[in-house]
């Protein structure tokens, strides 16, 4: 079993037998991660096959200032944010278009079935509230959640794969989180400050 | 005592473990006394609970064709790492970058800049002096770890040839932290760093290594090369030195805006480090701003 590092001398070199057998080891946890940021399998798939060949146009770029795997999820992770904003923007313009007076104040009104100051979420509720909220955050916001919470990454982990400072990471998770929690509130899929299990 | 505001960011790292012993003193003295920020760490409790659960659920081996997608992609390419370099590079004449460099060279003499070891955090650091290797006699600073050493038959050496070396610094400096919008800091100083860069003069294609530069994977929107001597304000944007010249890593809208604004300014939009989608563009400005 050769090393990561002999795999990507030879992939640097041309390898395309070399280059795949670093896909093989990678696409695990680079999948996972575009699905966590998306939330769409279609999507996860096709960024994750973006990353890659970015990954093996970028190869002589690459340094060794950190392993391949590391620069590599850093590289996915650019991936899934441009594609974020694109989408973001997309979304925006589709917004304004569509949505009429009529439509907005239905919204408000709709009464969320599933919403009982005295009962808890199922999980799988919750899971999905939580997913719809994620969604509805921007591009930032969901990419430092995702990490932090979902990836596990530590805050340095976090601020050396997007290039920030660290502070500027921890600012940002909390207010992730404070945009999370209100999106919640206001759709009604959260009880605030009621529950009392540690 | 804590404002809320501090409280918030607190409550947060708490929850991460990345608070220190005296913070969360503070903390806990300001939520004794603030029934909205205990609230708020109830919610944000309930929050990281769901998230975590959540991260098992959403865990997925990939597609079994997504490997041989990809290796058909790579195939399909038909670039091997370092041709695809060379090809996009050819493909732009840099000679007006490339012609002030030569005639800086010639005229001024040569200032290496010499950093020690980068920490990752600190590029902001040594960017005090940087002003006065913005004069007319300074010479291109290596601004990130180029190639290795080892890749010399992708430098082309000819008498026109200058090839800058910085030495010492010690292996694996960290990527220059991506400038974040947040941050006030760093507006327009240069990043310095250790490697190999050169340059190669006359009227043909340069091999300037622009990927040395800005963060190293990123990809652009385009790369837009304004005309010498145009006054426009980038003051506000991470600035990287390239030959004599100041490029500037802008957001796209930026970007856009100034490619409408200079219409008959070079822009590149193909090749290997462009994404069209990419949410950064580079703005090169040919003479260097003080």
């Amino acid at each position: 079993m050769e090393t990561e590092l002999v795999l990507v001398q030879r992939a640097r070199q041309g390898s395309e037998e070399a280059f795949a057998a670093l896909v093989e080891r990678n696409q695990g946890r680079i999948y996972s991660l575009a699905l966590r940021m998306t939330g769409n399998p279609d999507d996860a798939a096709e960024l994750c096959q973006e990353a890659f060949l970015n990954a093996w146009k970028g190869l002589g770029r690459f340094q060794g200032e950190s392993a391949f795997s590391t620069w590599l999820y850093r590289l996915a992770s650019n991936v899934c944010i441009d594609f974020l904003r694109r989408e973001k923007r997309r979304a925006a313009l589709s917004m304004t278009v569509s949505l009429d007076d009529e439509a907005a104040a239905r919204q408000a009104e709709l009464p969320d079935e599933r919403y009982s100051p005295h009962r808890q979420l199922e999980q799988i509720e919750r899971s999905q509230a939580i997913r719809d909220g994620l969604d509805a955050l921007s591009p930032e916001h969901r990419q430092v959640l995702v990490l932090r919470e979902l990836e596990g990454l530590s805050y340095g982990e976090i601020a050396r794969t997007l290039g920030l400072e660290e502070g500027t990471v921890k600012s940002r998770i909390a207010r992730a989180r404070l945009a999370l929690r209100n999106y919640l509130l206001s759709t009604g899929n959260f009880s605030p400050g009621l529950s009392s299990k540690g | 005592m804590l404002t809320c505001d501090q409280a918030l960011e607190r409550i947060s790292a708490q929850l991460d473990n990345e608070l220190t012993d005296r913070e969360e003193a503070l903390l806990e003295e300001h939520l004794q006394g603030c029934a909205a920020c205990r609230a708020l760490q109830t919610d944000f409790q309930a929050l990281h609970t769901a998230l975590q659960e959540s991260a098992a659920a959403w865990t997925a081996e990939p597609p079994a064709a997504l490997a041989q997608d990809v290796m058909a992609a790579v195939r399909a390419a038909k670039v091997t790492p370092f041709q695809s370099k060379r090809q996009a590079w050819r493909r732009r004449s840099w000679a007006c970058a490339a012609a002030m460099l030569a005639l800086v060279l010639l005229g001024g003499g040569v200032r290496l800049w010499l950093n020690g070891p980068l920490a990752g955090g600190g590029m902001s650091a040594g960017s005090a002096a940087a002003p006065s290797a913005l004069d007319a006699a300074s010479g291109a600073v290596a601004p990130q770890a180029a190639a290795p050493e080892t890749e010399a038959e992708s430098r082309a050496v000819s008498e026109d040839t200058v090839t800058l070396m910085t030495s010492g610094s010690s292996a694996g400096p960290a990527l220059p932290p991506q400038a974040d919008n947040e941050s006030a800091s760093q507006e327009s100083a240069a990043k310095e760093g250790a490697g190999a860069y050169s340059v190669s003069g006359g009227g043909g294609s340069s091999l300037l290594e622009l990927e040395s530069a800005p963060p190293e994977t990123q990809s652009y929107c385009g790369v837009l090369t304004l005309p010498a001597g145009s006054a426009v304000d980038l003051s506000a944007y991470p600035c990287y030195l390239l030959g004599g010249s100041a490029c500037y890593s802008v957001p796209a809208d930026v970007f856009t805006a100034l490619t409408e604004a200079w219409a008959d300014a070079d822009v590149r939009t193909e090749g290997d480090d462009i994404a069209p989608g990419a949410a950064t563009g580079l703005v090169i400005l040919p003479t260097c701003a003080p």
